[in-house]
């Protein structure tokens, strides 16, 4: 078989799994949202939506905004919710100085999501991680519970046998559905080439750099990178040795940091 | 370059009050200017150990031959808070690898 209909055929069956499990989150659950962070991941994810629901996304889309993003990522927002008719919700989050680094994005972002799900009362919350991107996220399940308080007991998930999601929750709690686990970060991108999924124009190479994983200004930093469009930046991935995240400040701070975040409700 | 004057004197305004009223005026002046690209210079190398560290950092603009023509905060005041304000640099591209 030709190498480009394997590549074919193992994203038909990522993403049959992965619309079969938003479709679950969407039928098990009263009140759905899903966060849109307009990297390539998220944008994929609401992509799949449209895909799962005939052109719809049918449910509230929230972003989490510092206020201090990229310029360019304000206005892929803005353009890409206005052309798929998002309901888009902007939570306005707090920048909290005197919280230092990983801690800033540890507690801002879980706090203003906290704010949010309690306005609307949202019950489930879709969120576009994959285990490939950090050795905590590979513990996740496709549903997994929150307790009212956003912690996540990661050492005691409910088993996922035979695509049977569980849609257990704690009292004012939540269940975060994890529709793209299965996914790297070359599927994502053979994906997006694929479906001609609007892109985030950071990560395309400009003067010698590229951003290869999106967060706020102040976190965030380009590597250096020629790939100016999909093909090469596949073709680029394909032979690095870098991490996804080198670029994420956070991530450098402390070992098990991402497990400690994502334990207090980090996404 | 009559353009380019009209968003200096609106940088000017922000850098004596980042008031909202002063923030449009800039986006607007910023349509109608030859800006093209945006570097954001940081106070403590990015991280935000308090609130001066987000005051003090700033952006620089700069016209499609990497010239620069000005130089604008990054924040806004509201009543008793401080907000980012990158979102009124929307249009404008990152200007990766420029000294």
């Amino acid at each position: 078989m030709e190498l480009i209909e394997m590549i074919k055929q193992d994203l038909k069956t990522l993403e049959e799994k992965s619309i079969f499990v938003i479709r679950e989150a969407k039928l098990k659950f009263k009140n759905v949202a899903a966060l849109w962070s307009m990297g390539k991941d998220s944008t994929a994810m609401l992509a799949l939506t449209r895909k799962a629901f005939l052109g719809k996304v049918p449910f509230p889309v929230i972003h989490i905004d510092n206020s201090i993003d990229f310029p360019e990522t304000y206005k892929f927002r803005k353009d890409l919710a206005k052309k798929w008719g998002l309901n888009l919700i902007v939570a306005d989050s707090e920048i909290k100085p005197d919280l230092v680094g990983a801690a800033c994005c540890g507690k801002n972002k879980p706090d203003t999501l906290k704010k949010v799900m309690n306005q609307y009362g949202f019950d489930a919350l879709i969120v576009s991680i994959r285990r490939d991107e950090h050795g905590i996220r590979a513990k996740e399940r496709y549903m997994s519970p929150r307790d009212k308080n956003f912690k996540w007991d990661y050492k005691n998930q409910p088993v996922e046998l035979w695509d049977d999601y569980s849609s257990k929750i704690d009292a004012k709690g939540h269940v975060r559905v994890h529709p793209l686990l299965d996914w790297n970060e070359i599927d994502i991108w053979n994906y997006t080439r694929q479906e001609h999924i609007p892109v985030n124009p950071l990560y395309f190479s400009r003067n010698g750099y590229r951003y290869r994983s999106l967060g706020c200004t102040h976190c965030t930093v380009p590597l250096k990178s020629s790939a100016k469009n999909i093909d090469e930046i596949i073709k680029e991935l394909e032979t690095t040795t870098d991490e996804e995240r080198s670029g994420r400040n956070m991530d450098k701070e402390r070992e098990y940091v991402m497990q400690k975040l994502r334990a207090l409700g980090y996404l | 370059m009559q353009n380019n004057s009209k968003l200096q004197g609106a940088a000017k305004s922000l850098w004596s009050e980042q008031s909202e009223k002063n923030w449009k005026a800039f986006g607007a002046a910023l349509k109608n200017s030859n800006v093209r690209y945006y570097r954001i210079m940081f106070a403590n190398e990015g991280h935000l150990n308090k609130m001066q560290d987000l005051t003090k950092s700033f952006a620089e603009l700069y016209d499609a031959r990497y010239k620069l023509v000005t130089k604008v905060p990054i924040f806004k005041s509201e009543k008793n808070r401080i907000r980012g304000a990158t979102i009124y640099l929307s249009g404008l591209q990152v200007a990766n690898g420029v000294d």
